[in-house]
């Protein structure tokens, strides 16, 4: 009996005992080290970030559909052919205003509901987890929902609207091409202004009490507080997700997709959209290609504003 | 500046000249409360709709609504769950939501925390550039991933594949999760490690051991984040899994949609039932959530 238990342990322990070792000797090993701890995430982001952005720049330098099997090399010709096209700087102009719209609505509702939530009172778990929600729904949640509420027969916001005597008859809010963009930016709004509430209350959480002790004590009220405590404190976080906000705004695909595909008539085609047509429903790849090495462009921009005025790097010290 | 201060006071005498101390404390107290109520109320009413909607019959859904749920209770019918499961994929696309979602929680978590450990407690050349790349790359928006990576997921035929699908979530949160766990490994003192070097502990004893249990809350967050993204995609998961029964949630619901009919009991009802899981989370550890961004600091 004990010859078999010692058999079967035996063939456990010897295979986790080397293991082990060969852990214990990698992690010894600086360079190994090195590899060990960086290398998977290096691997990862090369392959599912960086190579496809190289292999979309490279596209964009050819001439390439969907149906032919061969590139032809044409240089910077899409390019040229996309900055020429009206289309292109109309989904741009949209997404412009899309991206703008949408920070500063979100700007005002998320700091205002982070400023709330900061203060201390009954309930105030509940009601975090009740305004939190929204940003972990997913979107196609949020815009079918919204489809649904801004429906200009069977919508709630229209009876809501006609109720409180703001409108006179149903809108079609997402059906006419006037108000369906500015409409996409509220229901937008809804969801990801929370994301600036998150990242404001994480840090208006991290401000010492001591501080606004010591301003009372010193006879300041609550909007001195405000303006010599609380806004030097979450200043820094604010122009941090102005600027990567702003980005991703800019960028955004799934909800205006979800709501409208890019529509009615072109009302709602920014850029991303434009990017997904033009390479999934006419399959000028080359061309999309091209869109996106603009898009790509306006990143490295902001990439540059962003290192030059925060370096997060160097905030990282040891 | 002085202006608002003089209003700011004006205001407060005014207040304290006609309420004594403890009422005016009930009032502001009031007031937050009314605000605070108004903001739930406006977060919560699609979420109300949405479950209102999922349990009506269709023609009550697509004809001017009513706002008291008499009519709502009287015509309460589950027949858009059953539908959900019986004349479609549905436990198939949730099935395949759970599991690209576990996939990509647990590499990105994994290659996060080892990321976040080399950096902080290993030296070594490039160090900062990598981090520059790493951020850079937290910039790239989906639909700019997406294209490039149906291109090369074809060749690859990674297309309609879990592995493809979760490396393009990868993609999206790993930037974030490395930089949360590279700070968050910061606030985990190297003088406990060394500590256990003393005791004649290996670098790697010391990293199974002492490192990685401290790193457990940046952990936790960097996967309710990972989640959060994976749950959340729409645009990679309907650029990358083109085949119907591969397809996650997000897509799937989107098929609901036809030319001439939405099926909007079925949209709500599956709508629902996507969101069970981001609720729980949110309610059981937003401290985790708060957590992850103080460190994260992104």
């Amino acid at each position: 009996m004990s010859t078999l238990q010692d058999t079967v342990n035996n063939w456990f322990r010897i295979p986790k005992k080397s293991w082990d070792g060969l852990l214990e000797s990698l992690f010894g090993d600086k360079k190994a080290l090195i590899g060990l701890t960086v290398g998977p995430a290096a691997l990862l982001m090369l392959f599912a970030s960086f190579l496809p952005i190289l292999w979309a720049l490279n596209l964009s330098l050819y001439d390439a559909g969907a149906l032919s099997p061969t590139w032809t090399w044409v240089g910077i010709e899409n390019y040229i052919g996309v900055l020429n096209s009206p289309s292109y700087w109309n989904a741009f102009w949209r997404s412009v205003s899309f991206g703008f719209g949408s920070v500063a609505l979100q700007l005002v509702i998320g700091v205002g509901t982070a400023l709330m939530l900061s203060r201390e009172f009954r309930g105030v778990v509940l009601a975090r987890a009740m305004i939190f929600l929204p940003y972990l729904i997913p979107t196609v949640v949020v815009g079918m929902v919204f489809r649904l509420m801004l429906n200009g027969n069977y919508g709630i916001i229209n009876v809501f609207l006609v109720d409180i005597g703001l409108i006179n008859q149903p809108i079609g809010w997402l059906s006419s091409g006037d108000i369906a963009l500015p409409t996409l930016i509220v229901a937008n709004s809804w969801k990801f202004a929370i994301f600036i509430t998150i990242m404001v209350l994480a840090r208006l959480q991290s401000i010492p009490n001591e501080f606004y002790e010591a301003a009372t004590m010193n006879g300041a009220g609550p909007l001195r507080k405000f303006r010599d405590i609380t806004l030097p404190q979450i200043k820094g976080v604010i122009l941090l997700t102005l600027l990567l906000r702003g980005i991703w705004m800019f960028n955004k695909f799934d909800i205006i997709y979800i709501m409208t595909t890019g529509g009615p008539g072109s009302a709602t085609t920014t850029l991303p959209i434009y990017i997904f047509e033009v390479a999934f429903l006419d399959f000028k790849l080359g061309q999309a290609g091209a869109i996106a090495g603009t898009l790509f462009a306006f990143l490295g921009a902001g990439a540059i504003v962003y290192f030059v005025g925060f370096n997060p790097a160097e905030e990282v010290g040891r | 500046m002085v202006f608002t201060d003089r209003i700011s006071n004006r205001i407060q005498s005014t207040l304290s000249g006609i309420l004594p101390y403890q009422e005016r404390l009930q009032v502001r107290k009031v007031a937050l409360y009314a605000v605070v109520v108004l903001t739930c109320a406006v977060m919560m009413f699609p979420m109300y709709w949405m479950l209102v909607a999922s349990v009506q019959p269709y023609d009550h859904i697509v004809r001017t609504p009513t706002w008291f749920p008499t009519q709502v209770l009287a015509a309460l019918q589950i027949d858009a769950y059953i539908s959900v499961f019986a004349d479609r994929n549905f436990e198939r696309w949730y099935f395949n939501s759970v599991l690209v979602a576990v996939i990509a929680i647990v590499s990105t978590v994994g290659a996060s925390t080892l990321a976040g450990y080399g950096l902080t407690r290993v030296q070594f050349r490039g160090r900062k550039n990598f981090a520059r790349l790493i951020l850079f790359s937290y910039m790239f928006p989906p639909i700019l991933l997406a294209f490039p990576q149906y291109q090369i997921w074809r060749r690859l035929g990674l297309l309609n594949s879990y592995i493809g699908i979760s490396v393009a979530h990868i993609a999206i949160s790993l930037p974030f999760a490395m930089w949360m766990m590279w700070k968050f490994f910061q606030t985990v003192p190297i003088a406990y490690e060394e500590a256990a070097w003393m005791n004649g502990a290996s670098q790697f004893h010391s990293f199974k051991d002492v490192a990685i249990p401290m790193a457990k809350p940046g952990m936790v967050a960097v996967a309710i984040f990972t989640f959060a993204v994976s749950w959340n995609d729409f645009t990679m998961a309907t650029i990358l899994l083109p085949d119907s029964s591969m397809q996650t949630l997000p897509p799937a619901v989107q098929t609901f949609v036809q030319q001439n009919y939405v099926y909007w009991g079925q949209i709500m009802a599956a709508s629902t039932l996507m969101s069970i899981p981001p609720f729980l989370l949110v309610y059981k550890l937003q401290e985790s959530i708060l957590e992850g961004f103080r460190t994260g600091g992104l």
